[in-house]
């Protein structure tokens, strides 16, 4: 047994030179420069976030860290902690879905006569893609589903009021994605005059 | 034939029993609507009160539960009222309604959703 640099401690082995807590640090625990050298980058690299991802691939195929040190889950656990502080994991998600949350979609709504321009129900599906859309989404009589109102809205203030329109006595239902919306919500609202109306 | 189908006469007793309650309701709703210039809905309601006065109950329930007053754009649940004390007042009633529709056993599909978008409303007020 040698006492090193700091007082670190190193066995004579076979193996390899271990330190104080009979970790190998990759050294040969000769005590010259690059043994030192390796010593102090072990002390070091129990600070180092890279370190600890680089311990924790090897754990996952060994599990032992990168210098062949047996692991347990619980070391790994810490080691990850380290690489993803919960913290910025936090910061990280909270942007993540921030960016997500501002993508802006497109809602629509047909009107016209007895409906208005303002009213709250809207439809993630542009009508023009589908057939019998009056029946699908259950227009009411009062709708002579002349004008489509297109706007756009951010993904976080969409509102599902009926994830199906309804069956009602009087129509089929089954149009996806009912929302409720406000008109004062819409981003960019702009009016078409159907040829054909709804 | 086989007995699966209740008497209709029946089936109305309970709406019946609350026509004091269905009509202040539909009375109130008609007034609110037609006082924020919502004409068509307004018209819609009357008819519903039209047909309840005519003991017209088949067809009244029919149209209660219809597109014209839970359907989309255009339909009495949905209608923009730009004062907020009226639209507090719309969704109150809307929901007395609801509620009465579901104590005299003759509401239809897809309306829950809309009790739930009006409470969440008085909740956040």
């Amino acid at each position: 047994m040698r006492v090193g640099l700091g007082g670190l401690v190193s066995i004579n082995n076979e193996s390899g030179g271990e330190n104080i807590d009979n970790r190998n640090y990759g050294g040969d625990g000769s005590g010259d420069m690059m043994d030192m050298a390796l010593r102090v980058v072990d002390v070091i690299n129990q600070f180092n976030p890279i370190a600890h991802l680089m311990d924790n691939v090897s754990f996952a195929f060994t599990g032992s860290d990168r210098l062949g040190n047996k692991m347990s889950l619980g070391d790994a656990w810490m080691k990850s902690a380290s690489v993803f502080p919960i913290g910025r994991v936090g910061v990280f998600g909270s942007s993540a879905a921030k960016g997500v949350g501002s993508l802006k979609v497109p809602i629509y709504r047909v009107y016209g006569e007895g409906a208005s321009m303002y009213g709250k129900s809207y439809s993630l599906i542009n009508p023009k893609y589908v057939p019998f859309y009056r029946n699908f989404a259950g227009l009411p009589n009062a709708n002579s589903g002349q004008y489509l109102l297109k706007g756009s809205i951010p993904l976080r203030d969409i509102n599902v009021g009926r994830w199906f329109a309804a069956p009602l006595n009087g129509n089929t239902g089954g149009l996806p994605f009912e929302l409720y919306q406000n008109y004062n919500q819409l981003i960019n609202p702009a009016n078409v005059i159907l040829k054909k109306p709804f | 034939m086989f007995g699966f189908k209740k008497n209709k006469d029946e089936d109305f007793n309970l709406v019946l029993e609350e026509r004091a309650n269905f009509l202040s309701i539909l009375m109130a709703l008609m007034q609110l609507l037609k006082s924020s210039g919502n004409n068509a809905q307004s018209d819609f309601i009357h008819k519903l009160i039209e047909l309840f006065n005519q003991n017209n109950l088949d067809h009244f329930v029919k149209l209660i539960n219809g597109v014209d007053m839970w359907g989309g754009a255009g339909a009495v649940w949905e209608v923009y009222i730009e004062d907020q004390n009226k639209v507090k007042e719309f969704e109150k009633e809307m929901l007395r309604l609801i509620s009465l529709m579901e104590k005299t056993k003759i509401i239809g599909n897809g309306i829950k959703p809309i009790k739930k978008i009006f409470e969440d409303n008085m909740k956040t007020g």
